[in-house]
């Protein structure tokens, strides 16, 4: 039995009235008068509220990002007479596409069963947890306090970010132009059995490795430095990710933003890299400083991905780790970047404020790996141009947003005329896939 | 759909406040007391003070200077005016002002919830309030050409009108919260056709009990008189009135005292 509301009192006040009024002035009028507030208040003493049993199916197990889902609410309402409100409370990035996730079932006076669906759209990543339906029950003269409640069990739903993968395109050799052929070889690491050159001898090489056939034919000619074999390293080239965290990669919606799209092309780029063989680290700078060992493999893959799928962007406040900077980021992971030269690949939005840092950046990575002026650098800045993804209500707007895009390509320009390659990448108008296949090739 | 539900459940709420209106105008217009002041019923100087008062009060409600505006203008009719043929006119007055009160707190701005109408109920009760009573064995008001079953009949119209409006509107004021928070619709429309059927039902159900109760009530004393004991009917009624008051009251604590129901909020 739950609680009567200030109405049921309020009736028992009339009938106390009517009842006391027909008393002190004889009027038997009003005493039968009176009948009709306790009627209705006895009503209200014998009819409860009714009961909901629900459970639902749908928003479980795991998703991509942009996938739609369909939820299935079924139950039964049972006892009382009124109307009932069931309610599956979404987090603020799933998108009702069809039905709704608030309805209203009116309860008559047997049982009922009900049964509606609905359809969402998951937005953006993450790990979301639904605790289940909750409903509310109204008595139909609401002659007693609304009873809440929640039922089903609770749920976890994980969106996952889509995972680009784009097909490698043959071309031939004088045509081909890419900056991270597949077959790419490392530099360091453990030496293999496939004969690369002969060098002179360093102090360091094994024994082994001379050769002294060679040695011994040079010999001859006057040299006295012997000659060793140079094998070709185990395993295939590094390559580096500095994804950007900086409170202006949440341009965007709350469903869509510059940041969502950089974590799917950080994946898309870790996973097209770690299907090859490379060996792979990541860095998410302007954030809580987060290092990924380089690594090969699916493991690697599957340690980035469930990072990824955590992160949170910070927000501007108290918390000034977003003050980073790439310098900075590439500074901390000299160690890597000296010993294992690898082709980096910056994942972030360029804008006026921030180009003097990814300049300084790029100058940095280059004075590690001792590249010449002439030489193509090795690196790769992808540049993610949000200023479609944000609604436009007028002209004004729309053209403001073009300025803007317009002034980051102009930005990015500047990188180029430092040798490094630029992918700009509008989320909204572009596919993914379909930008990094020019840049993906294999030679 | 909605709308067309939407409608129906305003065109009763419309007749119900029409009903009572004319309803108290009728017994306004047959009823008068025996005392007369300057030529008229004293009782037409009760329903103007009355009127004046929850004039101010009713639509006070809503903006204070408008409110005082009118009881003013109420009032300086009277002052400056043929005063006796004006407050004459009262009794047919005050049930047009309170339509017109019902019509805008009821059905043209739902956000009101009937606010300042139920005031004027209070003006139209007073005539079936007064009828029939006695004080120091004198009737207050006696009732004209009507006779008594008349009266009454008015009288739980009145009250029965009073507590549909009131129900009616807070089921309004609930489904507006639904759509507010995102219902459909349809589902909106449904729901607010069956509970306007569904509470009118319940209000008339309590009408019928009520008028069926003066023919009940000395059938019920004869037999209790002749099977259990001879008690007057006026102690049976007072013992059984606080005897339903006790045990309401013994109700409404013990489920106050229950609490709320197990609540994931």
């Amino acid at each position: 039995m739950n609680v009567l509301s200030k109405e049921a009192s309020q009736l028992l006040t009339w009938f106390a009235v009517f009842f006391l009024l027909g008393l002190a002035l004889a009027n038997p009028l009003m005493i039968y008068a009176s009948i009709i507030p306790i009627f209705l208040y006895c009503l209200g003493a014998l009819i409860p509220s009714p009961k909901v049993e629900a459970k639902k199916i749908g928003l479980e197990g795991s998703a991509w990002v942009g996938e739609t889902r369909e939820v299935q609410v079924t139950g039964r309402i049972s006892g009382g007479l009124g109307m009932v409100t069931l309610h599956e409370k979404l987090p603020e990035h799933f998108a009702l596409i069809e039905g709704s996730n608030y309805r209203i079932i009116r309860k008559g006076f047997g049982d009922k069963m009900f049964s509606f669906s609905y359809k969402i759209k998951c937005t953006k990543r993450g790990a979301y947890y639904f605790k289940g339906i909750d409903w509310e029950s109204r008595q139909i003269l609401g002659l007693r306090v609304p009873r809440r409640g929640s039922c089903g069990r609770p749920s976890m739903l994980t969106v996952c970010p889509r995972v680009v993968t784009f097909r490698r395109i043959r071309v031939l050799r004088n045509v081909g132009y890419e900056m991270y052929p597949t077959e790419s070889v490392a530099k360091v690491g453990t030496s293999g059995t496939d004969f690369k050159d002969i060098r002179d001898y360093v102090p360091g090489d094994p024994f082994s490795f001379i050769n002294w056939k060679a040695s011994a034919r040079v010999l001859t000619r006057g040299k006295h430095n012997p000659l060793v074999n140079e094998y070709e390293r185990e395993g295939k080239q590094s390559v580096w990710i500095f994804l950007d965290a900086h409170p202006e990669m949440n341009i965007g919606t709350s469903a869509a933003d510059a940041f969502e799209h950089a974590i799917e092309a950080a994946i898309s780029v870790a996973y097209y890299f770690l299907n090859r063989g490379f060996r792979l680290g990541m860095y998410v700078y302007n954030d809580l400083g987060k290092t990924f060992y380089p690594d090969t493999g699916k493991e690697q893959f599957i340690r980035i991905f469930g990072e990824l799928l955590r992160l949170k962007p910070l927000g501007i406040g108290l918390r000034m780790y977003w003050q980073e900077g790439l310098l900075k980021a590439i500074e901390k992971n000299r160690k890597y970047l000296i010993t294992l030269s690898p082709r980096v690949v910056i994942i972030t939005h360029v804008t006026s404020g921030r180009l003097k840092d990814i300049v300084a950046g790029l100058t940095k990575i280059s004075s590690y790996r001792r590249e010449t002026r002439r030489a193509r650098t090795k690196t790769m800045v992808f540049n993610i141009l949000p200023y479609n993804l944000i609604p436009k209500i007028n002209e004004t707007e729309e053209s403001a947003a073009k300025l803007l895009e317009i002034r980051s390509r102009e930005l990015s320009r500047h990188l180029c005329r430092l040798r490094a390659t630029v992918l700009n990448w509008d989320p909204e108008n572009e596919n993914l896939g379909t930008k990094l296949m020019n840049y993906m090739r294999l030679r | 759909m909605l709308k067309s539900e939407r409608t129906i459940a305003k065109a009763l709420q419309l007749a119900v406040i029409i009903g009572i209106s004319v309803a108290a105008s009728y017994i306004f217009q047959h009823t008068h007391m025996a005392i007369e002041v300057n030529g008229i019923c004293a009782y037409c100087y009760v329903a103007y003070a009355a009127t004046i008062v929850f004039c101010y009060v009713c639509v006070s409600h809503y903006s204070k200077y408008p409110a005082f505006f009118l009881s003013f203008a109420l009032l300086s009719l009277v002052i400056f005016g043929p005063h006796q043929k004006v407050i004459g006119l009262f009794p047919v007055f005050t049930p047009l002002l309170a339509t017109l009160m019902g019509f805008f707190s009821v059905l043209l701005v739902p956000d009101a919830k009937g606010r300042g109408f139920f005031g004027f109920l209070f003006v139209l009760i007073l005539p079936v309030l007064l009828a029939e009573s006695k004080v120091g064995g004198f009737l207050l008001l006696t009732s004209g050409s009507s006779a008594s079953y008349e009266v009454y009949a008015i009288t739980i119209t009145i009250i029965g009108g009073c507590f549909y409006l009131r129900y009616a509107v807070s089921t309004n004021s609930i489904h507006r919260e639904f759509v507010l928070k995102g219902a459909s619709q349809e589902d909106v429309g449904a729901i607010s056709w069956w509970s306007n059927l569904i509470v009118a039902s319940m209000v008339a159900g309590s009408v019928a009990t009520a008028s069926l109760l003066p023919f009940a009530a000395p059938i019920l004393e004869k037999g209790f008189q002749q099977y259990v004991a001879a008690v007057p009917l006026f102690i049976l009624v007072l013992t059984v009135g606080l005897g339903v008051v006790v045990v309401m009251m013994y109700l409404l604590r013990t489920s106050a005292g229950e609490g709320l129901p197990a609540s994931n909020y």
